[in-house]
Order: structure tokens, then C-alpha cells, then sequence
């Protein structure tokens, strides 16, 4: 059985799901502690060729590089301008050369990251996200902290814009006093309460459903020799990051 | 099989069933009810009343103060006996969201099949099959936040019916659904070989799907038959527009 895709991805969506986090957990913590632009720069591009394997369009990945770039960003404006070290003389300030460097080591290495991520993880579905952390032995508990997170939060959100809406129907208009401090304060406590509420009934529902505690995947991965080749491939990657430094 | 044979005729038999949430206010007093194979039967009652509560005791989420349940049969009183008997009672949440597990459709749907040992190729087979019956094969791939309200309690529908229960227990079922998904939900509950129990305050719905409908009041059921339900020719916007309820 097999995913949707076209056929070019269909390899890259057979790897087994383990094999992809075992793999993106070795390149995550090596990437981490590397600071060579040059290794980070291959990393980028590997990332890329790696993202576009899996099922996203360009449109997407770039979608999903935008919150973090947004977050460095920040770091561009700041760290230039207050690092201690070699000065570039500009006509009416001074850039610190070190802060520069290190800000472009921040955005290639967080940008090179996350496309791995993308590139590993985004494209696995769910459920055999969460049936591949179980068989490498994850503790249970972290695996439905992961799930129930992904599913929940967004109707958390929703719930959150439902009680906003009916404070602006009541005329409710935010200002820097007491009692907007304590109108926010009553809205957590409603919004954990509802919380609760909603993971008591997901739990009935999943009770009914016949959730027993252990979770299946709706798609067969057997090892094989592609995921050999595969991760031969990945070794290599690996490798000529580290004969680059 | 012939010891079977009663055990199949009476489904679901609550009786003498007295519950509450807390200790000195009963919701439910003596309650008596029993469902039969391929019967349909609708049940009305007013807000607070229990009716989910009821569901809830029938499916062993909830424990009576005092009472039996028996199910296919059985008389189930832990929490194991429940779990087997579970697969067998589809309950269709009131509220889809609390049902659907799964971000995508597909792997939703397939999520009780795989729970009861199928295959992934089986589970995923029958998951497809239901979505087709349900009419809804379109949306497989989707995911549950871009669905509408009556797409997802389709969904929430074929999540239940892919385990191949041999009861349905529907809560409120047409609340906040349109006109066009109602029908689509009545014409679908009408052509299946199932027996069911609908709660809901829908008259016309149930005078619709149901054959028998039960009030619960003064926290006890009752059949009351001078009640008469009767279908309703609705009117709607734009209802000169020819169109057709399917």
C-alpha cells in the first residue's frame, strides 16, 4: 500500500517512517552544533533537494519558512549593531562584523533545519508519525502529547476566537486597565476549562472507537533494501558535511 | 445458536437505571428501556433532561447508581465487559469535532478498523468503501479543518460505521446542519440495514428515520402515543428554484 504522489516521490514516501527520524534527529543535532557557513551553505541546498522529494510544492515549503525567517529577522536588526568585535565603517554607523557573520550562520542554519524537518517529518501523515514513534520505543505518553497537540490546538484557537467574539458582541473593548486584566484572566480560566472538557469527551470518544493504547499505522512499511540504499545515501550526505570542515 | 437467537433479538435493555451526578439529585429514576433488533426509535426530551447521559450509561462511560445493562444479551458491568461490547454500538458524538481524531479524513475513518486488528490494507479497503456509501469519497484526502459542519458530521458518521456496529446511537444529529445536509443525512440513516436510536429534538427528523418515538420526562421514558408525529412540507428561500432533496 502506498500514498498518494506523483511517481518521483513515491520512493521518497515508501522510506520507513523510522528510518526518517532516526535521520533527521542525526542531521538536526549535527547541523546544531556546526558553525561553518560552508557545511551549513551544502546543508541548505540538500535540504531543498530533500523538501522538493517529498509531496510539497515550492508555494508551500516557502509558506512554511516564513515563520522563522520572521523570528530571525529580529536578530538581523539587533546583533549587527551591538556585538563587540571588527567594525565595518559605514558613512554614519558601524556594523560589527561578527554580529553579521553570526546572523548569517542563524538564518542558514534555523532556514537548513527546518527544511530537514519539512523534508522528514512534515510529510509523514500523522498516524504513522505517531505509530513510527512508537516502535522506537518513545514513551506513550509523549506520542499522545504530540498527537492530541497537533489535532487540539487548533480547535483550542477556535475556541479562543468564539469567547474574543462574544466579548466584542458585548462591547467589550481592550484598554490597559484592571479590568481588562481580569476579563483576560476569566477567558484562560474558561478557555482551560473548555479545554479540559474537550479532552474528557476526546477521551470517551476514543473508548468507543476502540483506542486500546497502542497506535496502528494505515500504511505497511517493511525495511528493506530501498531503505538501505536510502540511508547509504544519507551516510554519505553526513559524511561529506563533516570532510567539508 | 438457538441460545443466541434471544440474545440477538434485544439489543440494548436498561432496567430499573437510576442515575445522578450527584448523590441527592437523580436525573434518571427507575428507568426501563429496551431497544429491539431492527427497530428504530427516536427519542425527544427537553434540555438537561439526560438524554445524553443516558447514551453515555448504555455505553458504560458512565456507571448507574443502580440498575443493569444489559447489551446483545450480556450483562455488563465493568469496565471490561464494555470494551467488548463497544465495537458493536456506534455513537455519533453530538458535536463532530469531539470525534474526529485525525487531521485528514481518510486516516480518521480508518482509525476504528485498524483499532479492531484489521489489516492497514483492510482497514484502509473498508474505510474507502464507507466513504463511497456515505457518498463522500471526494473529501479522503482533505483535511478536517477546511471541511464544513455537515461534511464533518459525515465524517464523524463513517468513522462509526466503519467499525460495523450492529447499533447506532446518534446525538442530536441535524444540529447545525442545512437543509441540504439534513437530507442527505436522513436519506443515507433511512437506507441502512442497521438498528438506531436518535436523540434529537428534530420532530419532523425523527418522524422521518424513526419508527417509535420515546419521550424522556419526569426521568423516566415513556412511549406516548398520543403524541403524532407527522412530516412537514418545509418551506425555504428561494424554494421556487426547482431543486431536488437528495
Amino acid at each position: 500500500m502506498t500514498l498518494k504522489g506523483s511517481e518521483t516521490n513515491l520512493i521518497w514516501q515508501n522510506i520507513d517512517p523510522r528510518l526518517k527520524i532516526v535521520w533527521v534527529t542525526i542531521f538536526s543535532f549535527y547541523l546544531a552544533s556546526v558553525n561553518d557557513l560552508k557545511v551549513l551553505l551544502a546543508s541548505l541546498i540538500f535540504g531543498l533537494i530533500f523538501s522538493r522529494l517529498s509531496d510539497f510544492s515550492f508555494k508551500e515549503i516557502i509558506q512554511k519558512l516564513k515563520p522563522i525567517n520572521f523570528f530571525i529577522l529580529f536578530f538581523w536588526i539587533i546583533l549587527p549593531f551591538t556585538t563587540p568585535g571588527p567594525q565595518l565603517h559605514l558613512k554614519w554607523f558601524n556594523i560589527s562584523q561578527t554580529g553579521l557573520e553570526l546572523c548569517l550562520v542563524l538564518t542558514v542554519k534555523a532556514n537548513s533545519l527546518m527544511l530537514f524537518f519539512i523534508a522528514f517529518i512534515l510529510s509523514l501523515p500523522t498516524s504513522t508519525l505517531a505509530y513510527a514513534l512508537q516502535k522506537l520505543k518513545v514513551s506513550p505518553k509523549l506520542v499522545y502529547l504530540f498527537l492530541f497537540a497537533y489535532r487540539y490546538l487548533f480547535l483550542l484557537k477556535e475556541e479562543k476566537e468564539k469567547l474574543m467574539r462574544s466579548l466584542k458582541i458585548k462591547g467589550f473593548t481592550p484598554k490597559t486597565n484592571l479590568f481588562t486584566y481580569k476579563i483576560y484572566a476569566y477567558l484562560l480560566g474558561l478557555l482551560i476549562l473548555r479545554a479540559y472538557e474537550k479532552g474528557d469527551r476526546a477521551h470517551k470518544a476514543l473508548l468507543l472507537r476502540g483506542f486500546n493504547g497502542t497506535f496502528y499505522s494505515l500504511y505497511v512499511y517493511k525495511l528493506t533494501a530501498k531503505d538501505f540504499y536510502c540511508s547509504l545515501v544519507f551516510f554519505l550526505v553526513l559524511i561529506l558535511f563533516i570532510w567539508m570542515m | 445458536m438457538a441460545k443466541q437467537n434471544t440474545s440477538t433479538e434485544e439489543l440494548i435493555n436498561l432496567q430499573n437505571i437510576s442515575f445522578g451526578y450527584t448523590k441527592d439529585k437523580l436525573i434518571l429514576d427507575n428507568l426501563n428501556f429496551k431497544l429491539k433488533l431492527s427497530e428504530r426509535i427516536g427519542l425527544i426530551g427537553a434540555n438537561g433532561t439526560g438524554k445524553t447521559t443516558l447514551a453515555f450509561i448504555i455505553l458504560g462511560l458512565l456507571t448507574p447508581q443502580q440498575g443493569k445493562v444489559k447489551l446483545f444479551g450480556k450483562i455488563c458491568q465493568t469496565e471490561k465487559d464494555f470494551q467488548q461490547i463497544r465495537p458493536k454500538i456506534g455513537f455519533v458524538f453530538q458535536n463532530a469535532d469531539d470525534q474526529i481524531i485525525f487531521p485528514t479524513v481518510l486516516e480518521d475513518v480508518a482509525f476504528g478498523p485498524l483499532n479492531l486488528g484489521l489489516s492497514s490494507e483492510q482497514a484502509l479497503h473498508k474505510a474507502e468503501n464507507i466513504l463511497k456509501k456515505l457518498g463522500i469519497e471526494h473529501l479522503k484526502h482533505r483535511n478536517i479543518f477546511n471541511l464544513s459542519g455537515g461534511e464533518k458530521k459525515l465524517v464523524s458518521i463513517a468513522g462509526v460505521l466503519a467499525m460495523s456496529p450492529k447499533v447506532l446511537i446518534l446525538d442530536e444529529p441535524t444540529i447545525g446542519l442545512d437543509e441540504h445536509s439534513r437530507a442527505k443525512l436522513i436519506n443515507i440513516l433511512t437506507k441502512l440495514d442497521l438498528s438506531y436510536f436518535i436523540i434529537s429534538h428534530d420532530y419532523d427528523f425523527l418522524a422521518r428515520t424513526t419508527q417509535k418515538q420515546y419521550i424522556l420526562k419526569n426521568k423516566t421514558i415513556f412511549l406516548d402515543n398520543t403524541i403524532v408525529l407527522h412530516k412537514h412540507e418545509h418551506a425555504h428561500p428561494l424554494g421556487y428554484i426547482t431543486h431536488d432533496h437528495t
